[in-house]
């Protein structure tokens, strides 16, 4: 078997990468405040909405790209809002695979950012509120550093999450070259079209993709649990 | 200063009341036992407690009016709290100068190199906050806030999370430090003996409501204190500190007791009711050398039905002592009659 790759694999490999990318970014800036609501929150809605993030852990994915298919899709609440505005619906697109990521990984980023701002406790932020830090004082100098090991595994978790996706892309995206063909996708078009060799070669590879990104998370929550209080 | 409370803020053991005004400046005690509201009330003051309402103002500020809350970053305090509480991600110096960075230049009336003199922290400053003692913790945790150049210290038990080395250790610099800056300090503990130490007014709490605010020498003669040891402050003046014995004069009174390194001209003697006994004349050959001509103020029941508490008044500062009903009637003590007071004092600073 050769492991050359074609541009076709190119193609998709990139756009993984780019999904994967974009999809940390977001789940990093909306799991954020998110996971600081679910620690330190108030609300009654609380466990409701805990329980809401966690469900992507225990349903198949293709129920969730069923109904992501539903709703984004152009008879849905969302994409038929989009037609009516112009615009084009989710469904098979870039765009909706997306979205069906951030939702799909979102216990990725959620629950370990939630779990280190729990440990970082209130009291240090307390500390720094009655030495004058503002908010945005606190979050910058204080949580981010205290909270460093919980923001890479977070954003690890959640890169490598959406490398693993397939159910909800499938359902949601299809395979479209260069817009919903992801690695994942394209070695499962490969393997049914009995092209063995191109299958195991991206398979490889991503086989040490994720080794080497959970290894660097293990890694960062050994070093970084030594630095906590 | 002027701190004005009045409010309330829900706990899940009873509902804090908080309706005082404190006044004067120097260092107020807020004391009772663990579990009162000693902490929640400091921690409202301090702008912690978000479920709390109605008004906390000072000096002028609303820091709390109604249910609208300034910051706690806006209000011109600092709080020392239990646990030093250092950021282990700073180094000591950068813990020490954390709050004075964040204070304007033209509020700032601490100095860092005063600071650090003070309470000799320049030997800790390349350290990193793990490789500290607690009381080193806590020194460095007092500095800071000091830098914040507060308005008021609050202090919440600052003393509880250390051992009796810690203690010892931190109590002198505390004492200059109170001394010193001369910021107003609210200071919270359930010890009666650190309250005596320091404060100058004395605000007694019980579950979660105000039971009475005054000054150090008063309250402790009211009869809510005996029950937690009734004890007595006594206001010295230095006469001599050379030697193994200190020379103080109370009023036109002299009393010798075993000498502390003190700096300043006056001090303060703790008493222990139990500690005292009296006589109708002057003893002249007891091992008790120091002896206090007073007057019988009062006369009230103990917690113990055996025993009285007798108030005595020594040369215009109130004193206790704890005697046996017995002793009482063989001496036929009444109030107003006048009586010798054999003390064993200890001198506290």
């Amino acid at each position: 078997m050769s492991f050359t790759l074609s541009p076709a694999d190119w193609q998709a490999i990139l756009l993984t990468l780019k999904l994967c990318s974009l999809t940390t970014l977001i789940l990093l800036i909306i799991g954020t405040p998110l996971a600081w609501w679910l620690a330190w929150g108030r609300s009654r809605l609380r466990t409701a909405v805990q329980a809401i993030v966690a469900l992507p852990l225990v349903l198949p994915p293709t129920v969730l790209g069923f109904y992501l298919l539903m709703l984004l899709g152009p008879q849905g609440a969302v994409g038929g809002t989009l037609n009516q505005f112009g615009l084009p619906h989710l469904a098979f697109s870039f765009e909706g695979i997306l979205v069906g990521s951030v939702l799909y990984s979102m216990p990725f980023a959620v629950q370990p950012l939630q779990q280190a701002f729990v440990t970082l406790g209130k009291q240090p932020l307390e500390v720094a509120a009655t030495l004058g830090a503002s908010a945005r004082d606190r979050f910058v100098h204080v949580t981010l550093p205290l909270c460093r090991g919980g923001f890479i595994v977070a954003a690890t978790l959640s890169f490598a999450h959406t490398l693993g996706e397939f159910g909800v892309i499938l359902m949601l995206g299809g395979s479209i070259p260069g817009e919903t063909r992801v690695l994942s996708v394209l070695i499962y078009d490969h393997a049914e079209a009995m092209n063995y060799a191109a299958a195991h070669s991206l398979s490889l590879g991503m086989l040490v993709a994720a080794f080497v990104v959970l290894f660097i998370v293990y890694g960062a929550q050994k070093r970084f649990d030594q630095v906590k209080p | 200063m002027s701190l004005t409370l009045d409010f309330r803020l829900p706990r899940e053991q009873f509902t804090l009341n908080a309706n005082v005004s404190l006044q004067s400046r120097g260092v107020h005690a807020l004391f009772g036992r663990s579990g009162c509201g000693k902490t929640s009330l400091l921690r409202a003051i301090a702008g912690l407690e978000p479920d709390c309402q109605g008004q906390i103002s000072f000096n002028d500020h609303h820091w709390l009016n109604g249910k609208k809350s300034l910051p706690p970053e806006h209000r011109r305090l600092a709080m020392v709290f239990q646990q030093p509480g250092l950021l282990p991600h700073l180094g000591v110096r950068d813990n020490l100068l954390f709050g004075y960075k964040r204070t304007p230049p033209a509020r700032r009336h601490m100095d860092p190199d005063d600071v650090i003199k003070m309470l000799d922290l320049s030997a800790l400053l390349t350290l990193r906050t793990s490789q500290l003692s607690g009381g080193q913790a806590q020194r460095v945790a007092l500095g800071r806030a000091l830098l914040r150049s507060p308005e008021l210290l609050l202090l919440d038990e600052p003393l509880a999370a250390l051992d009796h080395a810690g203690k010892a250790e931190i109590l002198p610099y505390l004492l200059r430090m109170i001394r010193h800056s001369r910021i107003p300090v609210l200071f919270v503990s359930h010890h009666l003996d650190e309250v005596v130490q320091f404060a100058d007014q004395l605000i007694l709490m019980e579950q979660g409501q105000i039971v009475s605010a005054g000054p150090l020498q008063s309250q402790l003669s009211r009869p809510e204190f005996a029950r937690f040891g009734a004890l007595s402050v006594l206001a010295c003046r230095i006469c001599h500190n050379e030697g193994a014995m200190l020379e103080l004069a109370l009023g036109q009174q002299r009393m010798k007791v075993p000498a502390l390194p003190l700096n300043g001209t006056e001090c303060r003697l703790r008493v222990q009711a139990r500690d005292v006994s009296l006589s109708l004349n002057r003893l002249q050959d007891s091992s008790i050398s120091n002896q206090l001509e007073s007057r019988i103020e009062a006369i009230s029941p103990a917690p113990h039905e055996a025993e009285v508490l007798i108030r005595l008044n020594v040369e215009g500062q109130p004193l206790q002592a704890l005697i046996t009903r017995n002793s009482q009637q063989r001496l036929q003590l009444e109030e107003g009659m006048r009586v010798f007071a054999q003390i064993k004092a200890v001198a506290i600073h």
